[in-house]
């Protein structure tokens, strides 16, 4: 009763101290199995999510591969319509799902069994392409642009022990440089040499032996063709329209040089050249030049061969000049700037370039007096000649005419000078005018077709070299760099491509021995003969590269040589697309090998400063197979003391014309699009 | 019957407190055995740790070689578990050093018809024994593109 009561009295008790203490260590305990239990789901939770990782790393190389290999290649896909566009005109955001062929998704399931703790494991890739990730390279070309396309990847797979599904969600960013496969300046050129006399003299180039029609008759020298423009419309009669068009120009800068127009007389042999020509050199398109009296002055031009003896026609031409010039107009010249008869590509030729056709003047009074003034090289010749005895030529009436209306006697010295037949050399674009009036004035420049104030005018009358038009960069191509504008500027022009910079794709250099089609292998540019380099590539390499296997290109692509020289011994082609492979010579030449034959889809560029470089050489002679050059070429300085070995072969050269692109241009149509190139980097894990 | 203790005694008797004891000693038994358990599992979490450290490891390394470094020969399951590497230059060690792990690699390639890529699967596994006898792994793959 006593304990009881004494039990009564306490104030707590031994079940409730024992069942707080089991309470309170149940709590602990609890939250430490709680704990331990999460730590271990967070492990696990972190072991899946490291195979989530590694999974979407995988997907993310694929990805980039197909993006690359796949859908940048499809030019009217997606992808390359958001990544083409002008900077300002890009969408805020672009994108869509990547869908994998066949074998990549075989590719990825085996993935996916590698990874099989991942349970229920599914996947999807997308690319995203947004404005606010890329910046511009070059002001005057806006589609070119460095950036990043996004690869947005989501994961889904089982929770560890649990049906819960659990989604992560990776951003993986691929960097992408877009930059056209064009030199700007330069590659508006369908052949641009800043020296061409290279040491030697202005008639270096007329080494052509042709005949009265324009067929060789001798197989030194095989002439160079410039295809200019695939377009056959009107000629534009203002410089703008020109320089604006699709056409490639013509720069011929470091002096003077003549070159003889090749004849075309009665038809049109396979480089005739007659359409320089008013009356386009087969009709007699006689042009009065000045009176004596009731006496007319009459100009016939035609253009330069070799005399056929058994053709009186010929014959006929000879003999008019043949006592001043009969070495002169044997030759005509290698470069046929314009085309031929057969294939009239006009363009504006800038430079100090002279046009040389064989002229033939007479006197007409009237339907009975009338005659042929011929060049006189002796004044016995010039007394007989004026005679009217001789049975080879007698221009009396001339001299009595003369004499009358003029007073006193003329000498042979200013006959020959003024009056006689010649060769005579006319500002090469002079042809323009023929051209733009379709051959039907004589006097072009009067006809107020081109406006005087036209720099065009100035072109065709030959006052462009003294006015500074010849040798200056014309707008817009002027507005690319502000600081070069001189055409002459080539070294300029080519420092300022950027590359090595922000316009290459990547640098390569090569160990000695180390040759460029298997460095380009070992690096993924070229599967097979299949070129894809989608960029430029910066390359040094102390011995030079050569492309000694033919290459099919499905991209386009241009790879610029440190120093050294770059050697093609093989076809360069482009495997259906329009591309085109620019090689570009900094320091060295680019030697095209005699053996080769057929097309090149190229664009060739040698830059170098030294006596013997800088210079696209075509080796060979007259009798090797023929070449084409799809593209454009451009050098330093032609066969410098070499004609007969590097010149001589003669080539074709058509132009680009996607390589007119025009600066600043917000329309697709004559714009950079279509040179683009996208080159990928490695995709990387955005943070 | 006269008890000596005060009547107004307010502490536990022995027999209490022995009482207490027993009753405590019997119902917190369970509870340190399941502190026990949670100390597994630490081991265990820690194993997994070390075990995913071990892969990413080899895995990393991996994916840092050219395609055709040896290391990355096509190969059936490698021992890998001592593992010194010369990279850049300096020696790496990417050996384990707990005895209980095991790390195997086995790289198989594929290559796509028509496509110019090739890849090199590349697949980690680390194998241990737990405290208790479980056998346990991880297994990464990633994948190595030329």
């Amino acid at each position: 009763m006593q304990i009881i009561e004494a039990i009564k009295g306490r104030r707590g008790s031994v079940a409730v101290l024992i069942g707080g203490i089991v309470l309170a260590l149940l709590i602990f305990f609890g939250a430490f199995i709680k704990y331990s239990t999460s730590r271990q789901y967070a492990t696990k939770r972190l072991n899946r999510v490291l195979l989530a990782r590694e999974f979407s790393s995988a997907l993310a190389t694929l990805a980039c591969h197909h993006l690359k290999d796949n859908e940048i290649h499809d030019l009217s896909g997606k992808l390359v319509k958001s990544l083409e566009k002008p900077l300002a005109a890009m969408t805020s955001k672009a994108g869509a799902d990547i869908i994998f062929p066949l074998f990549i998704n075989k590719l990825v399931d085996r993935l996916k069994i590698a990874n099989s703790e991942l349970q229920e494991l599914t996947w999807q890739v997308s690319w995203e392409v947004r404005k606010e990730d890329f910046k511009p390279i070059l002001a005057a070309y806006p589609r070119e642009k460095i950036g990043m396309i996004r690869i947005p990847i989501i994961v889904k797979y089982l929770a560890p022990a649990s049906l819960e599904k659990i989604t992560e969600e990776y951003v993986y960013t691929v960097n992408i440089r877009i930059v056209a496969n064009f030199i700007p300046v330069l590659s508006k050129f369908t052949l641009y040499v800043q020296d061409v006399r290279s040491g030697e003299d202005e008639e270096r180039f007329n080494k052509v032996v042709n005949d009265d029609h324009g067929n060789l008759i001798e197989s030194d020298y095989r002439p160079w063709i410039l295809k200019n423009t695939e377009q056959n419309g009107p000629f534009p009669s203002r410089f703008a329209d020109i320089i604006k068009s699709s056409r490639g120009l013509v720069y011929l800068g470091g002096g003077r040089v003549n070159l003889g127009i090749a004849r075309a007389w009665s038809s049109e042999g396979k480089y005739a050249e007659g359409f320089h020509l008013l009356g386009e050199g087969r009709t007699e398109a006689f042009y009065k030049t000045g009176d004596i009296g009731p006496m007319a002055l009459l100009n016939f031009e035609t253009g330069l061969s070799k005399t056929d003896p058994n053709d009186s026609e010929s014959v006929f031409w000879y003999d008019l000049i043949k006592s001043g010039f009969a070495e002169l107009s044997a030759k005509s010249s290698i470069f046929k700037l314009y085309g031929t008869d057969n294939e009239r590509s006009p363009t504006l030729v800038f430079g100090d370039a002279a046009a040389r056709t064989l002229c033939a003047r007479g006197y007409r009074e009237s339907i009975n007096n009338y005659g042929p003034l011929p060049y006189t090289y002796h004044d016995d010749q010039f007394a007989d000649f004026i005679s009217g005895q001789s049975e080879e030529y007698d221009f009396s009436y001339f001299m009595s005419q003369y004499t009358l209306y003029k007073g006193g006697t003329l000498s042979r010295s200013k006959y020959n000078k003024d009056y006689a037949s010649c060769l005579i050399e006319v500002p090469y674009n002079r042809a323009l005018g023929y051209i733009i009036t379709n051959y039907k004035n004589n006097r072009p420049l009067d006809s107020g077709i081109i406006p005087t104030s036209d720099p065009l005018f100035d072109f065709v009358s030959g006052k462009a070299v003294s006015k500074g038009f010849a040798k200056k960069i014309p707008a817009p191509y002027s507005t690319v760099y502000s600081d070069v504008q001189d055409l002459s500027a080539m070294g300029d022009l080519l420092k300022k491509i950027e590359i090595p910079g922000r316009r290459a794709m990547a640098e390569i250099i090569l160990a000695k021995g180390e040759k460029l089609l298997p460095a380009l292998q070992k690096r993924g540019y070229l599967d097979k003969n299949k070129l894809d380099l989608n960029g430029w590539l910066h390359i040094k390499a102390e011995e030079g590269i050569v492309v000694d296997d033919s290459l099919l290109l499905i991209s386009h692509g241009g790879i610029i040589l440190a120093e050294g020289n770059i050697e093609v011994k093989s076809s360069i082609k482009a495997d259906g697309g329009r591309f085109l492979l620019n090689l570009v010579a900094r320091k060295g030449n680019i030697i095209v090998d005699s053996g080769l034959a057929g097309e090149l889809d190229v664009g060739l560029t040698a830059a170098g400063e030294g006596s013997d470089t800088g210079q696209v050489k075509f080796a060979g002679n007259g009798s090797s197979s023929e070449i084409t050059i799809n593209g454009n070429v451009a050098m330093r300085r032609i066969a410098a003391g070499s004609l007969a070995s590097y010149c001589s072969r003669g080539v074709k050269i058509v132009y680009d014309e996607d390589l007119a692109a025009l600066p600043q241009h917000s329309a697709d149509d004559r714009s950079e699009q279509p040179l683009l190139m996208f080159s990928f980097e490695y995709p990387r894990l955005l943070d | 019957m006269k008890t000596t203790r005060p009547v107004n005694c307010r502490a536990f008797s022995f027999v209490e407190i022995m009482f207490a004891i027993i009753c405590l000693g019997l119902l917190a038994a369970p509870i340190f055995n399941m502190f026990g358990q949670g100390a597994k599992g630490t081991i265990r979490n820690r194993n997994d740790i070390l075990a995913q450290q071990h892969a990413s490891n080899l895995m990393s390394y991996a994916f840092f070689l050219p395609y055709n470094h040896d290391f990355l020969d096509v190969s059936a399951p490698r021992d890998t578990g001592s593992l010194q590497v010369d990279f850049g230059g300096k020696t790496l060690d990417l050996s384990m050093e707990d005895p209980q792990f095991k790390r195997t690699i086995a790289v198989s390639e594929i290559k796509p018809p028509d496509w110019k890529h090739t890849y090199k699967v590349v697949t980690v596994v680390v194998r241990w024994q737990e405290p208790n006898g479980l056998n346990r792994r991880i297994k990464i793959a990633g994948l190595v593109s030329k």
